[in-house]
């Protein structure tokens, strides 16, 4: 799961919360006289609304499209909260158009784990790339324990770790997204 | 090889305008803003599943063998026995009113961050902690003021709560102390959202 189903989710959850909370509100609205007492002592499906359904023949298979529609909408919209955009390598330019080196994500991904997991207290390092093999992105999970400076931790993955992959890569940039995560228990449960 | 390392990004770091730094407090925000999954899950499931039955009522009923998963007569005589003002349809209307406005307010709303993200200088590095590190690491700065033990943190909003144990003839100064070494390792650490700092003093022994 990775940022790119937020912009979807937040989209689809607007336009899913209008359609209901429009609907919700207006029937509330009929039934609390909003619309005039004589709406609010019709009932929900009143005569003139099966007249029309039975009078007009497109009526059913519309209802069905749009309902199909709603529910390819509603598949994608749940793989999408499975699908991971990581990519597996990495495409370096050879900068003279004369070819194109490709570098697997793993290595790079081992390789800065190795580099973080040698600072002081760091219990291990998930790197992950993502993106565009272009333009990769780096997500990166660092669990430490009680004993690592966090100072230091930042400072190392910022300045050394990074720094060493941007400048091995000879890219001047590439997004990263770093958590650092603490973890208890173990100390806790040798003492005990 | 760190000199070699550490040369590139510094050199780069200390150029950088003010205005980098909105911009990284920006990314840093956006980075760690909750996706929505679960909503997005029962959200997307329910259409789904509303969709599915829908479409497959309606072309089998056409089709001449209904599949009547749900029983559209007894859904239709429902509706038609029931007016508008009567109070299961008013529910039923509430509800559905309420589900649309949770999903609206869960699209719009930003919402909290389970981590603590970190103010950096670099747009393109997004660094959060998470509140039990940040807690730990203010309560290690709160312990390392002589005299104070036992710290305990609670983090707020915008507070940080710390309750440290020391002695009773002590307190004015201990308490003065641990908060200007929290207040320092907070800059330190520079959350991006801004903390007071309040201390407690527990003079009586922990039991």
């Amino acid at each position: 799961m990775d940022r790119h189903a937020a912009g979807l989710n937040r989209v689809l959850l607007v336009l899913t919360g209008l359609v209901l909370a429009v609907a919700g509100g207006a029937g509330l609205a009929l039934g609390l006289h909003a619309f005039g007492s004589a709406r609010a002592h019709e009932p929900m499906l009143s005569d003139s609304t099966r007249n029309y359904a039975s009078s007009h023949s497109w009526f059913w298979p519309t209802v069905g499209g749009v309902a199909a529609v709603l529910a390819v909408i509603g598949v994608v919209w749940l793989l999408a909260q499975g699908r991971s955009d990581r990519i597996n390598g990495v495409v370096l330019d050879d900068g003279d158009g004369t070819g194109k080196t490709v570098v697997p994500a793993g290595t790079l991904a081992s390789a800065l784990q190795d580099d973080i997991e040698e600072v002081p207290g760091v219990r291990s390092a998930r790197a992950r790339l993502t993106g565009k093999p272009s333009a990769p992105k780096l997500r990166l999970n660092v669990t430490y324990e009680r004993r690592a400076d966090v100072l230091e931790l930042r400072r190392s993955i910022q300045d050394r770790a990074l720094a060493r992959l941007r400048s091995a890569l000879e890219m001047d940039r590439m997004p990263a997204v770093v958590r650092l995560r603490l973890v208890t228990g173990d100390e806790r449960r040798q003492v005990e | 090889m760190t000199t070699h390392a550490g040369r590139l990004p510094q050199a780069k770091t200390a150029a950088r305008p003010a205005t980098k730094g909105k911009k990284a407090a920006r990314a840093a925000r956006s980075a760690f803003r909750p996706r929505r999954i679960v909503t997005s899950l029962i959200a997307a499931l329910a259409l789904t599943a509303i969709g599915t039955i829908t479409a497959i009522e309606v072309f089998s009923e056409r089709a001449g063998h209904p599949a009547k998963i749900v029983s559209y007569g007894r859904v239709a005589n429902w509706a038609e026995g029931h007016t508008w003002k009567n109070w299961a349809v008013l529910v039923v209307c509430g509800a559905v009113a309420l589900v649309g406005l949770w999903f609206l307010l869960a699209g719009l709303l930003p919402g909290r961050p389970h981590v603590v993200p970190l103010r950096g200088d670099d747009p393109d590095l997004a660094m959060a902690i998470t509140p039990g590190g940040l807690r730990s690491s203010l309560a290690a700065a709160a312990e390392d003021v002589a005299h104070s033990s036992d710290a305990r943190v609670q983090l707020g909003r915008h507070r940080v709560t710390v309750s440290v144990h020391c002695p009773s003839h002590e307190v004015d100064k201990v308490t003065e102390k641990v908060k200007r070494s929290v207040e320092t390792r907070l800059d330190d650490i520079r959350p991006l959202t801004k903390y007071k700092v309040s201390v407690k003093a527990r003079t009586k022994k922990p039991t």
